[in-house]
C-alpha cells in the first residue's frame, strides 16, 4: 500500500536490496513461497553485473558478465525460467591463437580436438580425453557442494556432526587416489597441476586461465587448480546447458528471474537506491532510500557485496568490533576489466583467416605460461598488464538479436586490471583509454584488421565497475574466490549460511557460498534458509 | 655378501636417527653413506684452511628435546640453548629489527599498533602450537585408513582439532591457505616487520610471499621452533654418530648406493659402488624420493603409478650456499638491545621478497638475492681461528634450472651479487673476506645426491605435506614395494634438521613386525 505521496506504508515480509541476478532469484523463491517481497534496485536497469544494455544504438552489450557459468538447472526448472524468456545458446569451443602464427582449436568434435592438440604434442593429445574423464569424475563430487549450504566445522550440534560425517563419507567414497587428487587440486597452482599431465605450454596456458578469472592470482599461484573443475562441472548437468550465452545478452537471465519473481507476486522497483538498512534493537526492520523514503520489513536481504552491506548500509556502529574487522579484511581486490566493442565486421585472425567455428566460441589470448605470469607480475605491483590475458566472445555470431545486420558486438574480458593502481584507484579514469589501447593493441597482434572494424568501444575498469555497477573495488565475484574465502569461510567464518550477526538481516549474493558467476545458487540457497527459519 | 635386518640409505640426520632407533630396538642395521663424513647437509666441513662451516643447513631449531632424549643424545652431551636464538632482519639501509619472539617480551615491536597486533598473534600462536606440533610429531594421518590405528590417528586429529575451540579452529582454517603477505598485512604496519615474518616462510620454497599457502609454511615452521642446539648442527651429528656406533650399527662410508635390488615386488638387497652387496629384509631410504624410486631401482620393478608420482613430485631447488671465512665479525649495524648478531635475514619489504621470487619463475637469480646469514662463531668460536669468524649464508632464489645453466660465469655473478648485498647490510664485510666457497643448487645436487638440488628433498607446499609427501602412495613411510621404506626429508614432516622423518619411518618399520 502506498500513500498519496507514493510512500510505502505497509510492512513488507522481505525487502531485497539489489536487483542483481542473485537478489532476483532469492526474491522469486521467497515470493513463490507466499511472502510479500519488495526488490530495490539502484539503477534504471535490473541485473547488476548480469545486465544487457544498448550502449550504442543497435548494439546490445552484455556489459559486465558475459557468459552464463554453471547456472543451476534446478533453479531454471523451479522458477520455470524458460517460460520467462530464458534461452541459453551454445558456447562450446575455445580458440587460442599464438604469436608464431599457430593456433589451437578445442571444440565439440573429439577427433578434431585431438588433431589440434597433436600439433603441439602427440602425447598430450593422447592424455587429453583421459584428463577430461577424470576431471568430470572429480567434478561430480564437488557438485553437491555448490547445490547446498555448507557444513559448519566449528559446531558440535548433532545435526552438524551428521552433516560433517556425510561430507567426510562423500569424500571417502572417492578412494585414496581420488582424494589425493582432490587435495592436490585444492592447493596446487593450475600450472603445476596441469604440468603433471601435459607438456605443451600451448595447452597448459589456455587451460590454466580458468583458474585465475576474477582472482588476484597468477596461473602459478597455489590454489588456482581448483577452479579448473568448474569447467567440467557443466558436463554433468546433462542436457541442460550450464555454460553458454543467454539469448539477448546476459541481462536476459536477470529479466527472466525478475519476470518469475513478479509472476509469484514480488514487487520490483528500479531507481530505488538504498541508503541504509534500518537497525532497531539489534534487528533489521527495513531500509531508508537515498531520497529519504523509509520502508519497513520483517526481514532485509542484501544482494550487494558484504563490505557494502555491513560497512555501507548497516554501519559499523551496529557491528561487534570483531565482526567489523573480519569484514574489513575480507578481500575484494578487483583484478579485471572489460572492453566491449561494436564492430562493422568480423576480426580476421592471422593464424586462422576468415570466418569459421573458431569465432563462435571462446577466443582466448594466452600466448604462453610466462607471458600470463608476467601479466600477473605487473598487476602485483600496481599496474595493468601491458599484454593482458583476454577472453573474447562475439555473441552476435550466435545471437543475431544483439547487433544490427552485418554488424557485430565483441565482448573482451581483460585481466589483469588491478583496482589498486600504484597511484591510487581514483587515478583509473586517467588510465582508462591507455588500458583500452593496450587491449586493442594486444588483440590486434593476432587479428590485425580489428582496429579498423571498431565503430565504438566501451572500456570498463575496476573503478568503473565500482562506480557504475556498485561492485566494491570492482570485484566481479563480490570477494576473491581464494580458499580462505570459500565454503564455510565465505564471507567470514561463522556467517557462511546467509545469516548475519544482525537478526533478520540476510545475505544472498556472490559474497556467500558458493560464490560468484551466473549460478543463481547463493540467491536460491539463501531463500531456502530464510524459508526454513520462517517456517520454524 | 653380508646381511642385515635393515639397510639404511643415507647418513644424514634422518638416516642416523633411523639407524640408531632400529638398532636400539634390536635390529641388525647397516648404514650406508656415500660421503666420507656423516651428517649429510648437517655435516661440518673445513671449507678454507682453519675455517669450518656448520653444515649446509644451519638451523637446529627443529631438533626437539624429546627426540634427543629418546635417542640418548643428552647423555652424549647434547645441550639445548637456554632461549631461542635472536633473529634479526635488516632493510640494508641501516635499519635492523629483532624478530619478535613469544618467549621474550623485550623483543616485541616498538610501534604501539604493531605491538598490540603482535601480542594478539603471539597468543594465537601459543594456542595453536600444541595442535600443529602434534601433527608434526606423529606419522601423518592416512588418507584411506585400512587399520584401526589409521582410524584412531584420524579420530585423534579430529579430537585435538576440536579441542582448539571453534574460534581458533575457524581462524586456523582461514589463515592456513592464505598467502603470508595478506596475513602480515592484516596485522602489521611496519614493512620491515612484515618482511621479516614472511622471509621465514620462504626457505627453500618455490613460492613468494604472495603465493597461497605460505602462511601454512610459516605456522608449521613456528610450530616446531625449539630453542636450537648449542654448537649447532655439528653437535647434533657428533652425538648421533656416537649413539649409532654404541648401538652397534655397521656404518659404511664413502660408498655410493648404486642399486636397490627389487625382485617380485620386494626389496632384497642393496648394491654398492666398490663394495659387496648387502642382503636386507628391509631397506629404509633417507635419500630423496625421486633418487630412491627412479634412480636406484630397475624401472620395470617400480609400479608405473608410483614412478609417475615420483616424477611429478616437485623438487625445484632454489637455494645456494655461500660459506665465508672472515677476519672479524660481520659488521651489521648495532642490533636493538646490543650484543652480536648471529642470525640475520634480508629483504626490506614484501614486494622485495616477491620480486626475488619472480626472477626464479623465469629461471633467473634474484637481484638482489635474499640472504639468511648465520654466524656460528659467536657461539662456537672453535669453527675458526681465534678472533676470526665464519658466515654461513643461504641464498635465495638461485634456481637449479638456471636459464643458460650454471656456468663459471653464472657462479661468479651469483657470488658477486651475494657479496654486494651482504656488504650493503654489513658495510665493509667484503674487505674481511679471507676465503669463500659457493655451492649452487647444481653443486648441492652433485655433492649430496639431491634431485633438483632441493635442500628439503622436495618443496614444502600444501599439496606435498602430510600423507601427500611424497605421494599418497607412500605417505606413511611405506612404499608399494615390500620392504622398501622412505624416511628422509621427502616424507612427513619434511625437510630441515629435525630428524623426525627418520624417527617416524623407523617406528613405522618396527611397528610392522614388532621390535
Amino acid at each position: 500500500m502506498t500513500t498519496a505521496t507514493g510512500r510505502e506504508t505497509r510492512t513488507r515480509d522481505v525487502i531485497v536490496v539489489g536487483g542483481g541476478h542473485n537478489g532476483l532469484a532469492c526474491a522469486a523463491y521467497l515470493a513463490k513461497a507466499g511472502l510479500d517481497v519488495l526488490v530495490l534496485e539502484r539503477r534504471h536497469v535490473l541485473g547488476g553485473a548480469a545486465v544487457t544494455e544498448e550502449v550504442f544504438p543497435g548494439f546490445k552489450f552484455s556489459v559486465c558478465s558475459y557468459v552464463v557459468s554453471l547456472l543451476r538447472s534446478w533453479i531454471v526448472r523451479d522458477l520455470d525460467l524458460a517460460r520467462h524468456g530464458l534461452r541459453i545458446l551454445p558456447l562450446d569451443s575455445t580458440f587460442t591463437p599464438f604469436p608464431d602464427g599457430r593456433s589451437l582449436f578445442r571444440g565439440v568434435d573429439p577427433a578434431e580436438t585431438r588433431r589440434e592438440i597433436a600439433k603441439f604434442s602427440p602425447r598430450d593429445a593422447e592424455v587429453y580425453p583421459e584428463f577430461g574423464r577424470l576431471m568430470v569424475e572429480q567434478a561430480r563430487f564437488v557438485k553437491p557442494i555448490i547445490d547446498r549450504r555448507v557444513p559448519d566445522p566449528g559446531s558440535l550440534a548433532p545435526r552438524e556432526l551428521a552433516d560433517a560425517l556425510r561430507f567426510a563419507g562423500h569424500f571417502r567414497s572417492l578412494g585414496p587416489e581420488g582424494l589425493a587428487r582432490h587435495l592436490k587440486m585444492l592447493t596446487m597452482s593450475a600450472v603445476d597441476f596441469l604440468s603433471e599431465w601435459f607438456e605443451a605450454e600451448q595447452l597448459i596456458g589456455p587451460m590454466s586461465i580458468s583458474g585465475i578469472i576474477g582472482t588476484f592470482l597468477g596461473i602459478r599461484s597455489p590454489g588456482t587448480a581448483y577452479v579448473l573443475l568448474h569447467h567440467y562441472m557443466g558436463e554433468i548437468d546433462g542436457s541442460f546447458r550450464a555454460w553458454g550465452l543467454a539469448e539477448g545478452g546476459t541481462g536476459r537471465v536477470s529479466l527472466a528471474l525478475a519476470s518469475a519473481a513478479r509472476a509469484y507476486g514480488a514487487e520490483i522497483r528500479t531507481e530505488a537506491s538504498t541508503a541504509e538498512v534500518l537497525v532497531e534493537a539489534e534487528r533489521a526492520v527495513g531500509v531508508v532510500l537515498e531520497d529519504g523514503e523509509e520502508i519497513r520489513a520483517r526481514r532485509v536481504v542484501s544482494a550487494v557485496d558484504p563490505r557494502r552491506t555491513f560497512l555501507g548500509l548497516v554501519g559499523e556502529r551496529h557491528l561487534e568490533p570483531e565482526f567489523a574487522r573480519a569484514i574489513r579484511r575480507y578481500k575484494l581486490r578487483g583484478s579485471s576489466g572489460k572492453v566491449n566493442l561494436a564492430l562493422d565486421g568480423l576480426p580476421d585472425f592471422v593464424s586462422r583467416p576468415g570466418d569459421g567455428p573458431h569465432l563462435r566460441g571462446d577466443i582466448t589470448i594466452a600466448p604462453s605460461i610466462d607471458s600470463l605470469e608476467r601479466a600477473y607480475d605487473e598487476a602485483k605491483y600496481g599496474a595493468f598488464s601491458s599484454e593482458p590475458f583476454m577472453d573474447v566472445v562475439i555473441p552476435s555470431l550466435t545471437d543475431p538479436t544483439v547487433a544490427p545486420p552485418g554488424k557485430h558486438v565483441m565482448s573482451i574480458f581483460v585481466q589483469y586490471a588491478p583496482y589498486h593502481l600504484k597511484g591510487g584507484a581514483e587515478t583509473w579514469p586517467e588510465h582508462r583509454e591507455a588500458f583500452g589501447d593496450a587491449v586493442l593493441r594486444t588483440l590486434g597482434r593476432y587479428a590485425p584488421n580489428l582496429e579498423d572494424r571498431v565503430l565504438h568501444r566501451q572500456v570498463l575498469t575496476p573503478w568503473d565497475l565500482e562506480q557504475e555497477i556498485g561492485l566494491t573495488e570492482g570485484n566481479i565475484f563480490h570477494g576473491e574466490l581464494s580458499l580462505e574465502q570459500l565454503a564455510f569461510l565465505r564471507p567470514v567464518p561463522g556467517y557462511a549460511r546467509y545469516r548475519t550477526p544482525i537478526r533478520d538481516l540476510w545475505m544472498c549474493a556472490s559474497g556467500t557460498h558458493p560464490g560468484g558467476g551466473i549460478m543463481a545458487a547463493p540467491g536460491a540457497l539463501a531463500a531456502r534458509e530464510i524459508l526454513a527459519e520462517n517456517a520454524s | 655378501m653380508s646381511r642385515a635386518d635393515v639397510v639404511v640409505l643415507g647418513g644424514g640426520l634422518n638416516g642416523l636417527v633411523a639407524a640408531a632407533r632400529l638398532a636400539k630396538d634390536g635390529r641388525r642395521v647397516t648404514l650406508v653413506e656415500a660421503r666420507d663424513a656423516l651428517g649429510g647437509l648437517a655435516a661440518a666441513e673445513e671449507f678454507h684452511p682453519g675455517f669450518r662451516s656448520p653444515g649446509v643447513l644451519h638451523d637446529t631449531e627443529a631438533v626437539s628435546p624429546d627426540l634427543a632424549e629418546a635417542l640418548g643424545l643428552l647423555r652424549r652431551g647434547l645441550r639445548f640453548r637456554p632461549a631461542r636464538q635472536a633473529a634479526f632482519h635488516g632493510d640494508g639501509a641501516g635499519r635492523v629489527i629483532r624478530l619478535p619472539s613469544e618467549d621474550d617480551a623485550s623483543s616485541a615491536p616498538t610501534a604501539p599498533d604493531d605491538r598490540a597486533a603482535w601480542s594478539e598473534r603471539a597468543a594465537f600462536l601459543g594456542r595453536v602450537r600444541p595442535f600443529l606440533a602434534s601433527i608434526l610429531d606423529r606419522a601423518p594421518p592416512p588418507l584411506a585408513p585400512e587399520s584401526l590405528a589409521g582410524w584412531m590417528g584420524i579420530l585423534g586429529l579430529g579430537v585435538r582439532a576440536r579441542r582448539l575451540g571453534e574460534a581458533d579452529l575457524l581462524e586456523l582454517a582461514r589463515v592456513l591457505p592464505m598467502c603470508v603477505a595478506d596475513w602480515q598485512n592484516e596485522a602489521f604496519a611496519d614493512p620491515l616487520l612484515k618482511a621479516a615474518f614472511a622471509a621465514t616462510a620462504l626457505e627453500a620454497s618455490f613460492l613468494g610471499p604472495w603465493s597461497g599457502g605460505t602462511t601454512a609454511l610459516l605456522l608449521l615452521r613456528e610450530a616446531r621452533a625449539g630453542r636450537g642446539v648449542v654448537g649447532g648442527a655439528p653437535a647434533v651429528v657428533r652425538a648421533l654418530a656416537e649413539e649409532v656406533e654404541r648401538a652397534g650399527v655397521e656404518v659404511v662410508r664413502g660408498r655410493r648406493v648404486t642399486r636397490v635390488v627389487v625382485e617380485r615386488g620386494a626389496a632384497r638387497a642393496v648394491e654398492l659402488d666398490g663394495a659387496d652387496p648387502i642382503d636386507a629384509a628391509d631397506v629404509l631410504s633417507t635419500l630423496d624420493p625421486r633418487t630412491t624410486l627412479l634412480d636406484l631401482i630397475d624401472p620395470p620393478e617400480v609400479p608405473p603409478s608410483l614412478a609417475d608420482a615420483a616424477r611429478v613430485y616437485r623438487m625445484r631447488g632454489t637455494t645456494a650456499k655461500l660459506d665465508l671465512a672472515l677476519d672479524g665479525p660481520p659488521p651489521f649495524p648495532g642490533p636493538p638491545g646490543g650484543g652480536p648478531i648471529a642470525l640475520y635475514r634480508t629483504g626490506a619489504e614484501l614486494d622485495a621478497l616477491e620480486r626475488a621470487f619472480d626472477a626464479a619463475k623465469y629461471g633467473r637469480c634474484s637481484d638482489p638475492p635474499l640472504l639468511e646469514v648465520h654466524v656460528p662463531t659467536h657461539e662456537s668460536p672453535e669453527l675458526a681461528p681465534p678472533g676470526r669468524h665464519v658466515a654461513s649464508i643461504l641464498v635465495h632464489f638461485a634456481p637449479f634450472a638456471l636459464d643458460g645453466g650454471w656456468s663459471d660465469g653464472a657462479r661468479e655473478r651469483l657470488e658477486t651479487a651475494v657479496l654486494a648485498e651482504l656488504d650493503r647490510h654489513a658495510p665493509g664485510v667484503r674487505e674481511q673476506v679471507v676465503g669463500a666457497r659457493l655451492r649452487t643448487p647444481a653443486d648441492l645436487a652433485e655433492e649430496f645426491g639431491l634431485s633438483g638440488g632441493h635442500l628439503h628433498h622436495g618443496e614444502h607446499a600444501p599439496d606435498q605435506l602430510l600423507s601427500l609427501r611424497p605421494s599418497f602412495r607412500c605417505g606413511e613411510y611405506r612404499t608399494p614395494i615390500a620392504g622398501l621404506w622412505l624416511g628422509g626429508g621427502g616424507t612427513h614432516p619434511g625437510g630441515g634438521l629435525s630428524g623426525r622423518p627418520g624417527l617416524l619411518a623407523a617406528r613405522a618399520l618396527a611397528g610392522r613386525s614388532g621390535p
